[in-house]
């Protein structure tokens, strides 16, 4: 997965969380889904504003306090189900999007 | 050649007008069907289901009962208004509990002993609930037992089906119930056992057992959540039935 392209929450979502799992409902593939606890963190995070997998990897590194080479495959992974779900959908990369 | 019977049934807002040319099977689901709602009708307009004069006496009777009994339930499950979903529900004074669990594996079996231990019936197929919140709605088609279940449970007599005997509790509960606690059931082992479960996997299972989920998920979705939260969840495995119902008996009293 290309580690620059911006992922952004698919318009239309509908969610809510669980004992702090988020389940959603994707118009795009008419599937409802729950998502794993490392994909809740990342719908957390994505929801807050439109990340690459590179800002991902760093900022629940941060959260952690893990190296991120060691959670970039499962962030990948992770990510690849939320955009097979419907759930996400690539965004244009704006100029304010944060990089560090 | 007489004419046959017309049945109308009604239940969780589906009219299902039957058609049964065999006087004995029609008197025969008449009593079966009463937990949902039934009534002799004169024939007016087309049927929507027909059941055919049975061949090969009892046994014949058996199979077109089971026949009829399959149609009116798929017609009326997915035809609902309601959020409708593959369930088993029983009821105490302080709530219901609700059974999830794929078909042969046990609910019905589960709900027989239920209910032979004093709980009351609402159904051994579907959870229904209004989708703008509310409680669970009576769904009280008759309970399919095998052989086994029916002696495993005490659940005497019934009407022969294909391969198994059709039972309509006398205990039933006639108004909505408040949902309190979930079960999911799991492979049977020797001897009962219940944990407590995370009410995400609960929610997984609801949305993928809901009947008429089509007509709006993401509601459906916000509905299965909102009922669980207000409920507790475990995972079951059952193990001889009466003993499963004591458990469950136990630890939803608290």
């Amino acid at each position: 997965m290309d580690g620059g392209t911006v992922h952004r929450p698919a318009p239309g979502v509908v969610e809510t969380e669980l004992d702090g799992r988020v389940a959603a409902y994707a118009p795009a593939t008419d599937q409802v889904v729950v998502l794993s606890d490392t994909a809740t963190s990342l719908w957390r995070l994505l929801r807050a504003g439109p990340h690459t997998l590179d800002d991902l990897v760093r900022d629940l590194a941060d959260q952690y306090r893990i190296a991120p080479g060691e959670i970039r495959a499962d962030v990948a992974g992770a990510l690849e189900q939320l955009e097979t779900a419907g759930l996400l959908v690539p965004a244009a990369r704006p100029d304010a999007t944060r990089r560090r | 050649m007489t004419a046959p019977t017309r049945l109308l049934v009604r239940a969780i807002g589906v009219t299902t007008r039957l058609d049964v040319e065999d006087p004995v099977v029609a008197s025969r689901l008449a009593d079966l069907l009463a937990g949902l709602g039934v009534e002799r009708a004169a024939l007016d307009g087309p049927a929507d289901v027909v059941v055919p004069a049975s061949r090969g006496g009892e046994r014949g009777r058996a199979a077109a009962l089971t026949r009829a009994l399959a149609e009116v339930n798929v017609r009326t499950v997915t035809r609902t208004p309601f959020l409708c979903g593959h369930s088993a529900v029983v009821a105490r004074p302080n709530g219901a509990l609700v059974v999830l669990g794929a078909s042969g594996q046990g609910k019905s079996t589960v709900t027989a002993a239920l209910v032979s231990r004093g709980w009351r019936y609402l159904s051994d197929e579907a959870l229904v609930l209004p989708w703008d919140g509310g409680d669970a709605v009576p769904y009280a088609r008759p309970l399919a037992l095998s052989r086994w279940s029916a002696l495993a449970t005490g659940t005497d007599g019934g009407v022969l089906g294909d391969d198994e005997t059709y039972h309509l509790p006398e205990t039933r509960h006639d108004e909505p119930a408040r949902v309190r606690d979930v079960v999911l059931l799991d492979r049977p082992a020797g001897a009962p056992a219940m944990v407590q479960e995370h009410r995400a996997v609960a929610l997984e299972q609801l949305v993928r057992r809901a009947f008429t989920l089509h007509r709006d998920p993401g509601s459906a979705l916000l509905r299965y959540a909102s009922l669980l939260r207000e409920s507790r969840v475990w995972r079951l495995v059952p193990g001889p039935p009466l003993d499963t119902a004591d458990l469950l008996g136990h630890a939803c009293a608290g």
